[in-house]
């Protein structure tokens, strides 16, 4: 048991020699290590990198991010604007209708109003009695048109 | 205190900044410029990327705790934005990595900035058609001579997994050049 224990612990048994890995190359092949790429690159590129040129970068990248947002922020807020805009015309247009205007839609017959649902719109303050039909004027009426029973009955 | 720590305290001064940003780029351009070259393949695409990763490094710099070794943090950085750079090349053109890949380092016989003879471009093209780790982990280690303790730290990969990938791609690699030149 103690042999068995001894077997498991051993992990010497599992290693390989030093540098093994390392030692996988391609040197039998016709490829040189020190130029294995084949890649070049155009005359002064690196001396044309300089801090100067990555710090210009950062900075349009910033004013990108800055326009990009303002024209975000603007198109939401053109969006919002025009949002208040049309709320308030329809309210306008419906604050708008003039009494004049709501008579003759009535008398124009577009709609049906029953004597019934006049006594609600009416209020009894709002008749004026003044303008009344006298009794003088209806016996008057009779006298000139001299109207018969059976036409007044009619009528 | 150690040169490295100094540059990093140096980058994260507000006063000392630039200077030690110029200083950074200066010992870290063409490193880097080649790191992503092997990767992207093309030299419009690698001025890009390294443009790019500058940024990074600059505007990453603040948040760097120092866990990992600064040069194998910019490495790191530089991968990361070769290989986002091909997967959204490859998404514009609609084409899969592997055949962005691959149609990449054909057109390196057209590219006025490869004059590789046509082993080279053949092998370029094994080195496409190789899976992203193992690639990855066969141009730091067999063209750039990294150690697999940093190599490690860059692709986040245990140093076993890496060596293993590396083995099977030198296997991969070499028998394809033998086919070649058997014939």
């Amino acid at each position: 048991m103690e042999n068995y224990k001894n077997i498991l612990v051993d992990k010497k048994r599992f290693k390989i020699p030093e540098g093994y890995f390392d030692r996988f190359e391609l040197n039998n092949i016709n490829i040189k290590k020190e130029n294995p790429r084949g890649f070049l690159v155009p005359d002064y590129y690196f001396e044309s990198i300089d801090k100067q040129q990555i710090f210009n970068r950062i900075y349009i990248n910033k004013i990108k991010f800055i326009k990009k947002n303002i024209y975000k922020t603007l198109s939401i807020a053109a969006i919002f604007i025009g949002f208040i805009f049309i709320t308030n015309y329809f309210d306008k247009i419906s604050n708008n209708i003039n009494k004049s205007d709501v008579i003759d839609y009535v008398d124009q017959d577009f709609i049906i109003i029953e004597n019934s649902e006049y006594t609600e719109f009416l209020d009894s303050n709002d008749l004026d009695y003044n303008n009344l039909i006298s009794d003088n004027d209806i016996e008057n009426y009779f006298i000139e048109t001299s109207l018969g029973l059976e036409n007044l009955i009619f009528e | 205190m150690n040169k490295e720590f100094k540059l990093i305290n140096e980058l994260k001064d507000r006063r000392t900044q630039e200077k030690a940003f110029k200083s950074l780029l200066v010992q870290y351009k063409q490193p880097l410029y080649w790191h992503i070259r092997k990767i992207v393949l093309n030299h419009d695409d690698a001025d890009d990327v390294l443009q790019n990763t500058f940024i990074k490094i600059f505007k990453g710099i603040k948040k760097f705790k120092g866990d990992s070794k600064l040069y194998t943090w910019m490495y790191r950085i530089a991968t990361n934005e070769a290989l986002n750079f091909l997967k959204l090349k490859a998404k514009k053109y609609f084409q899969s990595s592997e055949e962005m890949m691959n149609s990449l380092a054909i057109n390196l016989k057209e590219d006025p900035y490869f004059d590789g003879d046509a082993l080279q471009l053949q092998l370029q093209i094994f080195i496409a058609s190789l899976p992203k780790k193992q690639k990855l982990v066969f141009q730091m280690k067999y063209e750039q001579n990294m150690k697999f303790k940093d190599i490690s730290e860059i692709l986040g990969t245990s140093v076993g997994a890496l060596k293993a990938s590396y083995h099977l791609a030198v296997k991969k690699i070499k028998l394809e050049i033998e086919k070649i030149q058997t014939f």
